[in-house]
């Protein structure tokens, strides 16, 4: 397949801890400018699978390439610099700092101050909110205004791909179905997205492509449709005895 | 004027346990590297009070580099350093640091040239022994100057994140490692200054590095494990609750005061004057 059309390749990769292998063999592709969503039951290897992405974690064997290079030894900070944003799960802010430090914080790799405001100023037309509360410690913040903070922060780093770990979590319906206005409006923007989502459904509303992870182990790719009418799902997450003849694996 | 002291030597051991998670048993070493760094350069290459002071911070930064680049970066993982070796790492050296001293300057106590001023001042009833005002001046601006890094620079800012969310730091491009450098930099150079500035008033001896240490400790318990205003406050009301002590205490039992005020904190406050439980991601 294109290596190079694509924001990001892992092929073969392998990693876990101390010991034991929690990722055995899994790849990725990710185009430009698209949603793609990694969805699996719980101890798949999703997190784990980010972590080494990210740098976190050195994988055992196997490969990352982002837009055609090799980062797979990559530290964070490093892959950060190359355009990779990262949005955790747990907070991914920094509560005793104002907004306006917490967005400063994101750009500390820009050292052009123009480019900076730009970029504040980008974050701040998107959520107003953030404006208005640019002196406020973030700890005061409610749940979605961190999380728009959050997205913000990362926006500061000018990503190429931006990787969003379980994004709804914790959030009601309200505030997921504003956060996933957000991603779309991030894809009209041009911006490429991988999202690792529990909540299916709101996931293959946006989502271009989805790779379904169990044991740490590739089982199905294919675009939501596809996915949905495989009858995949309710294996995957319900263990059913119905398993899919055509698996997608091309 | 020990309030200063305990301030230069607490916002350091609170710093680089707010940002490497490392409890600092070396930390009472670098105020002996500096005041050996103020005794030997003071006597020989540089006269007077500053090149004092520059020495120590010189020889300060040294160590810290060689410290936390050398020997702490073996245990990072993932940005984190193991709490267990990072205490019996700092154990080691304050170990080494002071018996290096020993064996470079040998068991006797020194004292130290440059003293910039010698004079008294009076206001009202109160004496004001000039040096000591001196130190006292001279930790004031050094916190400011800290104070003041921290709350507006980036690398500031960052320090502060790093110990606040090391992963959302990462994140956001710092690296980590870089800023557990420069943490530790700072702390030891504190240390250090604190040591030269003191060294005129006191002598110095090997070992003096141990009591410090232990003064530094009960600072930032007073005052709340991991937050910097915490530390300063704790640190000027214990120097003013020492002194004091000698107007009701039978001489002597002062050095109490220190371990009964952590003690009354422990059983009443647990989490210091002004600290607030620290929740890590």
């Amino acid at each position: 397949m294109e290596s190079n059309e694509n924001i990001l390749n892992v092929e073969g990769l392998i990693a876990g801890y101390a010991g034991s292998d929690i990722l055995r063999g899994i790849r990725l592709e990710v185009t430009e400018n698209s949603i793609s969503g990694i969805i699996g039951p719980n101890g798949a290897g999703k997190s784990t699978l980010l972590k080494v992405i990210l740098g976190f974690l050195k994988p055992r064997a196997g490969r990352i390439l982002f837009s055609g290079e090799d980062v797979s030894s990559d530290a964070p900070h490093q892959k950060i610099a190359k355009g990779i944003a990262y949005v955790g799960q747990s907070r991914s802010h920094f509560p005793s700092l104002t907004v306006k430090q917490n967005l400063r914080i994101g750009a500390y790799l820009e050292k052009n101050s123009s480019i900076r405001r730009k970029r504040e100023k980008f974050v701040f037309d998107r959520f107003p909110i953030l404006f208005e509360k640019k002196g406020q410690v973030a700890g005061l913040l409610s749940g979605g205004q961190v999380r728009m903070l959050e997205i913000g922060r990362m926006l500061m780093t000018d990503p190429k791909l931006i990787i969003l770990d379980e994004p709804s979590i914790g959030l009601s319906p309200v505030l997921v179905d504003i956060f996933y206005e957000q991603v779309t409006e991030l894809r009209k923007g041009g911006s490429t997205l991988l999202i690792v989502e529990q909540n299916v459904r709101k996931l293959f509303s946006v989502a271009d492509k989805i790779f379904a992870i169990e044991n740490g182990k590739n089982r199905f790719q294919g675009s939501p449709s596809e996915l949905t009418e495989s009858g995949f799902l309710s294996h995957l997450y319900l263990g059913s005895s119905i398993v899919p003849k055509n698996n997608g694996l091309s | 004027m020990t309030g200063g002291i305990y301030a230069l030597l607490g916002l350091g051991i609170s710093l680089v346990f707010g940002v490497m998670r490392v409890i600092n048993v070396a930390h009472g070493e670098m105020l002996t590297l500096g005041a050996y760094a103020a005794i030997f350069f003071g006597k020989t290459i540089f006269s007077g009070s500053i090149g004092a002071i520059i020495s120590a911070i010189i020889i300060t930064s040294f160590a810290g580099i060689i410290i936390a680049s050398m020997l702490f970066r073996p245990i990072t993982r993932e940005g984190s350093i193991n709490e267990q070796q990072g205490l019996v790492l700092t154990l080691g050296i304050s170990m080494f640091i002071a018996n290096a001293v020993l064996a470079i300057f040998g068991p006797d106590y020194h004292s130290v040239p440059g003293k910039i001023t010698s004079g008294t001042i009076y206001i009202g009833e109160l004496v004001l022994e000039g040096q000591r005002l001196l130190i006292l001046i001279a930790s004031l601006i050094i916190t400011a100057l800290l104070m003041f890094f921290l709350r507006f620079s980036v690398n500031g800012m960052a320090i502060k994140a790093v110990a606040e969310n090391p992963d959302a730091a990462m994140a956001s491009g710092i690296n980590i490692s870089r800023i557990h450098l420069l943490t530790f930099i700072i702390g030891s150079v504190l240390a250090g200054i604190a040591g030269a500035l003191i060294a005129p008033v006191t002598y110095a001896f090997p070992a003096m590095g141990f009591d410090f240490t232990l003064y530094a400790f009960i600072v930032v318990v007073i005052g709340g494990l991991g937050n910097l205003w915490g530390a300063l406050v704790a640190a000027y009301l214990y120097g003013i609750a020492e002194s004091l002590s000698v107007l009701w205490m039978p001489s002597g039992y002062n050095a109490l005061i220190g371990p009964m005020l952590m003690l009354l904190i422990l059983i009443f406050r647990p989490h210091g004057l002004m600290g607030r439980s620290i929740e890590r991601t």
